[in-house]
């Protein structure tokens, strides 16, 4: 582009310098037309082409001086001394501008204007009529930029059109090949044409240059009918063009059939009325007792014939279309299947096992090769069981917040976000209650009356916010309300009361809600219908337990509470790490696990007793777990730490030996072991034994209580 | 060359239209067409040499095959339709199931069945 | 399969260049001619399959040229394309009836310009 602009530029001056010439010649004699010729076309030609290659202030200024030769040229105006004048320092100024080729400065643009305006005002004085067309902006210019066949728009769905396109006989001495404009047509969709050749005289009459053929087209695009107009752009005044529209594409059960074939000729126009129902009287097949009658021609008959199969097949198309995209399925059935797929996970990690302790190569190979289609197996099987939030479970809460703020004579409305966030349908199935129980709880004691929001300032209308969003392989879900918020005193003076703390207990804002989470508390002054029905958060805390979420709540008085649940996207089938000790193994969700170093003896013997050590120039706590679950005999020489981010605080586990990452299918434990902690679930591994999932967040709380424990026995 | 060629045969005459045919020779292709018609009743025409075509010469095709049956004459193509000259029907709309109004009864020149 | 020659004719120098450039870019082969005249002069020279006219040139302006083409044996059902500016409506309406086949608006961009040398040209 810079080549044709200097191109131009160098045009330009020569057109300027010309321009000179032909001003003086024509000072001394104004009436020469060819002069005046000159002088338009050289301003005709630095407009034209500047627009070209982007000198729009030079093609803007130059519009005006153009018209006023135009119409000189036309013999409206005459050439003064003044005119030649002011032409001369036009030229001055498009050759600055030329200069520039940039934006000017305010006192060349002021120059300019006025140099603009008097060319206007001359225009005006020869005769108003034509200065609307004598003054054009820069946006003009620019917008005609688009006047010209574009890519159309798509309009996203299928729809169906019927076109006659009837070129007026002399089409062909314009240039126009029509059959490259039925090309254009089949590059927008799917399409059927047929030319009518009725019109074509015999040898004796017929003009070989002239067009007898006229088209009857169905076509299917997602594209509007502008796009269909622009086809015909260049031929618009040379031809008689018919679109109408067919067919929608919008039915979802429309049924396959369409119109009548005589229905279709009398739309056409190709049929009156009358004329149908006299041939339909005499009860013959209707397409040939029409031709029979003489009522239409038989390529008519076709046309119509051909716009009947096409939307029959188009139909058809869509119907299946639909019918294939999706099927519904029993959620039973996806249930064995991912419990089916869970066995498979762990045949198939006997398998790997088996394979390496043989060490046969092909054995290897195949025992690869099936943990490849078993981990695609089970992703596949994973996301069939993903819906997404907002459909399985926000919806429903609409009905539930109107129906207690109703009750409750509160005005609160409910917004959601994120409803598209995908989660396990199991998961999703647990979560229902006890985001009911949060919701709740926001209606009733977090959102206040009107009155009392309208008094502290706030809209009398109250809000509860919904929303998930993905994180990694956690989904965070969050309720928020604009209510009263929390008070940690009444909390503080409940928990005392029901005897969860003692009176000096030193308490962070944050342990302070985590208090409401302790079973049987609850602060509501009086039990109304809404909640406190004796079952509080604890049981919402116990069902996120379960489900290897966590709680979070954040809260600040007068202004709103906002309770976050965390919760893993699937709990069948998790991503965990395998660890030893002695000869048990554990699972670790491999979702918190930040690295697994090395621990000596001497990194031990370097902390002085205290279970910390340094990682990366971090001071990091660690928990043994050899310890905690209370095994026998000497550690080995060099352990190892994974560490993990619990609760935005590394943390770390000592074992044994990491021995790998691993497919975990989590089976429940039977209910003698309810209420064991620091472990979530089992899962089988490939030779058949058991290893325990560990609830991570659980063991960090316990190894901090239990510091805390120490730090208080020591200070005693 | 000329692209248009008349050949007397013992029981026909055959014409033989080679290149391209267009608007450019659409006046040379009507003499060519009227003088053919007047050379008996059996006709048959070879189109397997037509490297381009278009409207006008179809055109021009029909309104020769509508007068031959108007006049009793017996007008075919000689062989099989060449696939390059189904395209050029098939791109401009004139590929027909049936016969249009002056064909009648008469089969269409430019009716085939697809292979299956 | 031979390459497709296209005049344009147009008296502005950049323009030319820039039409030029772009087409054979796209393959095509390109005829230059700086007014009706010239091109009347170059059209017995080679076969045409198209040409692209500027309106308002100096000895024969492209409304004359595209009747002289449409009288011509060898360019009467050849597409011809007429470059516009936005304030020529009347000239396009003239340009048609002499016998252009469709039209560009000056400014125009590369694309645009092949864009419609393909709708016309196939």
């Amino acid at each position: 582009m810079d080549n044709h602009r200097q191109a131009f530029k160098e045009e330009a001056y020569e057109l300027l310098g010309e321009l000179e010439t032909a001003l003086l010649e024509l000072e001394k004699d104004s009436d020469d037309a060819d002069l005046i010729g000159r002088v338009f076309r050289a301003m005709h030609t630095i407009k034209g082409s500047g627009a070209m290659f982007g000198f729009d202030r030079i093609s803007m200024f130059t519009h005006n001086v153009e018209n006023v030769y135009d119409r000189i040229r036309n013999g409206k105006m005459s050439v003064s001394k003044h005119l030649i004048d002011l032409t001369l320092s036009a030229c001055d100024e498009i050759r600055k501008m030329l200069e520039e080729s940039g934006p000017g400065t305010a006192e060349d643009d002021m120059a300019a204007d006025a140099l603009a305006r008097a060319f206007k005002e001359m225009l005006q004085e020869a005769g108003s009529a034509v200065v609307s067309s004598g003054t054009l902006s820069l946006d003009e210019v620019t917008a005609s930029k688009s006047d010209s066949p574009d890519v159309p728009e798509s309009t996203g769905h299928e729809t169906t059109w019927r076109i006659r396109f009837r070129p007026k006989p002399g089409i062909f001495i314009t240039g126009t090949n029509p059959v490259l404009l039925l090309n254009e047509l089949r590059e927008l969709g799917i399409c059927n044409v047929l030319a009518n050749t009725d019109g074509i005289p015999f040898l004796g009459e017929v003009d070989p240059e002239a067009c007898y053929t006229f088209w009857d087209i169905i076509l299917t695009t997602s594209q509007d009918m502008n796009a269909i107009r622009d086809v015909f752009i260049f031929v618009e005044d040379d031809c008689e063009l018919i679109i109408e529209k067919i067919d929608d594409g919008m039915q979802d059960d429309a049924e396959v059939d369409y119109k009548k074939l005589g229905e279709i000729l009398v739309e056409r126009g190709d049929l009156s009325a009358e004329k149908l129902k006299d041939v339909l009287s005499a009860q013959k097949k209707i397409g040939s007792a029409l031709v029979d009658s003489g009522a239409v021609s038989p390529d008519q008959v076709q046309a119509a014939l051909v716009e009947q199969q096409h939307i029959r097949s188009v139909r058809q198309k869509r119907q299946a279309a639909e019918a294939t995209a999706s099927i519904r399925v029993p959620a039973e059935k996806l249930d064995s299947m991912v419990n089916m797929v869970g066995e498979l996970v762990t045949v198939q990690s006997r398998l790997s096992q088996l394979s390496a302790r043989f060490n046969d190569r092909a054995l290897v190979q195949v025992a690869e090769e099936v943990e490849r289609l078993t981990s695609g197996l089970r992703e596949n099987t994973m996301s069939i069981r993903m819906l997404p939030i907002g459909v399985a479970c926000f919806q429903r809460f609409q009905r539930l917040v109107r129906d207690l703020s109703m009750e409750l004579g509160k005005d609160i409305v409910l917004k959601t976000d994120g409803a598209e966030t995908e989660l396990d349908k199991t998961v999703i199935e647990k979560l229902n209650d006890p985001l009911i129980h949060i919701i709740r709880n926001s209606i009733d004691h977090g959102i206040e009356m009107p009155e009392v929001r309208k008094a502290s300032g706030k809209p009398a209308q109250g809000t509860v916010h919904l929303s998930a969003e993905h994180s990694g392989a956690n989904v965070f879900i969050r309720v928020s309300d604009d209510g009263a918020g929390l008070d940690t005193e009444t909390i503080r003076a409940k928990a005392l009361e029901k005897g969860l703390i003692s009176s000096d207990a030193v308490l962070s804002e944050k342990d302070i809600f985590a208090l409401t989470l302790a079973p049987g508390f609850s602060t509501a002054k009086t039990v109304t219908n809404v909640s406190g029905r004796g079952v509080g958060m604890d049981v919402v805390k116990k069902n996120i337990d379960a489900l290897q979420g966590s709680i979070e709540m954040e809260s600040q008085k007068g202004a709103g509470t906002t309770i976050t649940l965390k919760l893993p996207l699937t709990m069948a089938i998790i991503d965990g790490l395998l660890v030893r000790i002695n000869d048990t193994h554990y699972i670790m969700p491999l979702a918190a696990i930040e690295e697994c170093v090395e621990l000596t003896r001497e990194d031990v013997a370097r902390a002085h007793g205290k279970h910390i050590a340094s990682i990366r120039d971090e001071i990091v706590p660690y928990i043994r777990l050899r310890e905690m679950f209370f095994h026998s005999g000497d550690a080995p020489e060099i352990e190892q730490i994974v560490t993990a981010r619990i609760n935005d605080t590394r943390m770390g586990f000592v074992v044994d030996q990491v021995i790998g990452q691993h497919q975990t299918v989590i089976k429940s434990m039977s209910r003698i072991y309810r209420d064991i902690e620091h472990v979530s679930g089992a899962t089988i591994l490939g030779d058949g034994s058991v290893a325990l999932i560990l609830d991570m967040p659980k063991l960090a709380q316990r190894a901090e209580a239990d510091e805390k424990a120490q730090f208080a026995a020591l200070r005693e | 060359m000329n692209p248009f060629e008349i050949t007397e045969m013992p029981d026909h005459t055959l014409l033989t239209i080679r290149g391209e045919v267009s608007l450019q020779n659409a006046g040379e292709a009507l003499e060519a067409l009227t003088s053919f018609r007047s050379k008996g009743d059996r006709l048959r025409l070879d189109l397997e040499n037509v490297e381009t075509a278009d409207v006008s010469f179809l055109q021009l095709i029909c309104s020769l095959h509508r007068t031959c049956l108007r006049a009793g004459q017996n007008l075919m193509l000689s062989g099989n339709m060449p696939e390059r000259f189904k395209t050029i029907l098939e791109s401009s709309g004139y590929r027909r199931p049936r016969a249009c109004t002056l064909g009648g009864d008469n089969p269409c020149l430019w009716t085939w069945r697809d292979e299956p | 399969m031979t390459t497709k020659t296209i005049m344009t004719v147009d008296d502005s120098a950049s323009v030319r260049q820039m039409v030029t450039f772009t087409l054979r870019d796209a393959g095509y082969t390109v005829i230059e001619a700086c007014d009706g005249k010239d091109a009347l002069s170059k059209v017995e020279n080679q076969p045409l399959n198209m040409v692209l006219t500027d309106l308002n040139m100096p000895n024969l302006d492209g409304i004359g040229l595209i009747r002289a083409l449409r009288a011509h044996p060898a360019c009467k059902f050849i597409p011809i394309i007429m470059l516009t500016t936005e304030s020529q409506a009347e000239r396009k309406q003239e340009g048609k009836a002499a016998g252009a086949t469709g039209w560009i608006v000056k400014p125009f961009k590369p694309e645009q310009l092949i864009a419609v040398v393909k709708k016309v040209l196939g």
